[in-house]
């Protein structure tokens, strides 16, 4: 035993020491950024106004790969969101009960905006059929311009509608009707709101009601200004 | 206007109450885009009398077919589920409306539009079959905040 000890005798620094101090700077490292992103988190949320809390997405992911096409045949991708507030709903035209309900909403969202709500970057309505087998281009544009001449209607086939889809985390299924022509749709019934930049910033859940909306969006495009 | 047309409604459904089982209030068609081969029918059904009512089937000149659904809302997803028959309880009611039951109507005729009135006939499982009307109306929302416009 005594042989081991004398040839670390002549270091100054015991390797115990060392261990010690690398010990401890990680320590003050690791708690130094803990202690900030703890700092800069709260920060966020702390400034996030509390009737935005249940509905404001903090972070930025811009949506991209989109590749759809709208109603009049234009395309629809990633670039129609910039300079606009988009809300976005996904549903389709043969759909009797939540879509003419949400579309309806739309619409009064859209006539009770008020007007500085309206300004540059300006709101548009966005409804995404995720029927496309069904929903033709020439259907989604009677559709949409039946509720109001101003709203989109998009379409695309079923891979690119999954690419806008699995990014904003919409679901959508098929079940079997009573005839083969007439199966349902399952879809999810939130209205999304993708901010000037591509990412998507709010999430309006059901049951949806118009002055939540209207307030909600003038507030978040107050905050998001800074 | 709209307690004036379900008054209206109300004494259409007493006055033909003399043979007639359930009695409905609102009967409603919401007018759809021309597209739209699937509409739905709204309405609250009572059934004044002592036994539960089952309506088994729902028939109609105007439609390809009618049936009863129910929205189902799960996690924020909407899904709707066919049922085959609906009962009316024993001096109760049910609503018709959005987000919860409603009548498919499916592949109309012709376009159905506002002030349209379509006859629909219910089939119960005992007793004579019912006739009722529905009137196609301008579609709104709910809402009774809805048609104030400043």
């Amino acid at each position: 035993m005594r042989p081991m000890s004398t040839t670390t005798e002549p270091n100054p620094i015991k390797p115990w020491v060392l261990l010690l101090v690398i010990t401890v700077a990680t320590l003050i490292g690791v708690g130094l950024y803990l202690g900030l992103t703890k700092k800069f988190l709260s920060t966020s949320e702390d400034t996030l106004p509390a009737a935005l809390k249940q509905h404001y997405l903090i972070g930025d992911k811009p949506i991209v790969g989109i590749k759809m096409t709208d109603q009049w045949g234009q395309p629809f991708t990633e670039a129609r969101f910039k300079q606009h507030w988009t809300f976005m709903f996904f549903g389709y035209t043969q759909c009797p009960d939540v879509c003419p309900t949400t579309l309806l909403l739309m619409k009064q969202v859209w006539e009770k905006l008020p007007v500085a709500a309206k300004q540059s970057p300006t709101p548009q309505m966005v409804f995404v059929s995720v029927d496309p087998d069904r929903d033709t281009q020439e259907k989604l544009k009677d559709y949409v311009s039946y509720y109001h001449p101003d709203f989109i209607g998009v379409r695309s086939n079923h891979d690119n509608l999954d690419v806008l889809t699995n990014q904003l985390g919409v679901l959508y299924g098929y079940e079997d009707g009573s005839s083969p022509k007439d199966y349902t749709v399952l879809h999810s019934a939130q209205l999304v709101l993708i901010d000037p930049n591509g990412s998507m910033r709010a999430v309006f859940s059901p049951p949806l009601t118009v002055p939540d909306i209207v307030s909600t969006f003038s507030k978040i495009r107050d905050y998001f200004k800074g | 206007m709209r307690s004036s047309l379900s008054i209206f409604l109300l004494l259409v459904s007493l006055s033909a109450l003399a043979k007639d089982i359930l009695v409905i209030h609102d009967p409603v068609i919401p007018e759809a885009p021309p597209s739209v081969s699937v509409l739905g029918g709204f309405m609250v059904i009572d059934n004044p009398t002592d036994k539960d009512v089952q309506i088994t089937a729902i028939s109609s000149s105007v439609f390809s077919r009618v049936e009863i659904h129910k929205t189902v809302m799960q996690d924020n997803l909407a899904k709707m589920i066919r049922l085959d028959s609906l009962v009316i309880p024993a001096k109760g009611s049910v609503a018709l409306q959005h987000g919860a039951y409603h009548l498919m109507l499916f592949n109309p005729k012709h376009r159905l539009k506002a002030g349209d009135n379509v006859t629909l006939k219910l089939k119960f499982q005992h007793g004579p079959s019912q006739k009722i009307t529905l009137l196609v109306s301008p579609a709104r929302l709910d809402d009774s905040h809805s048609h104030h416009h400043p």
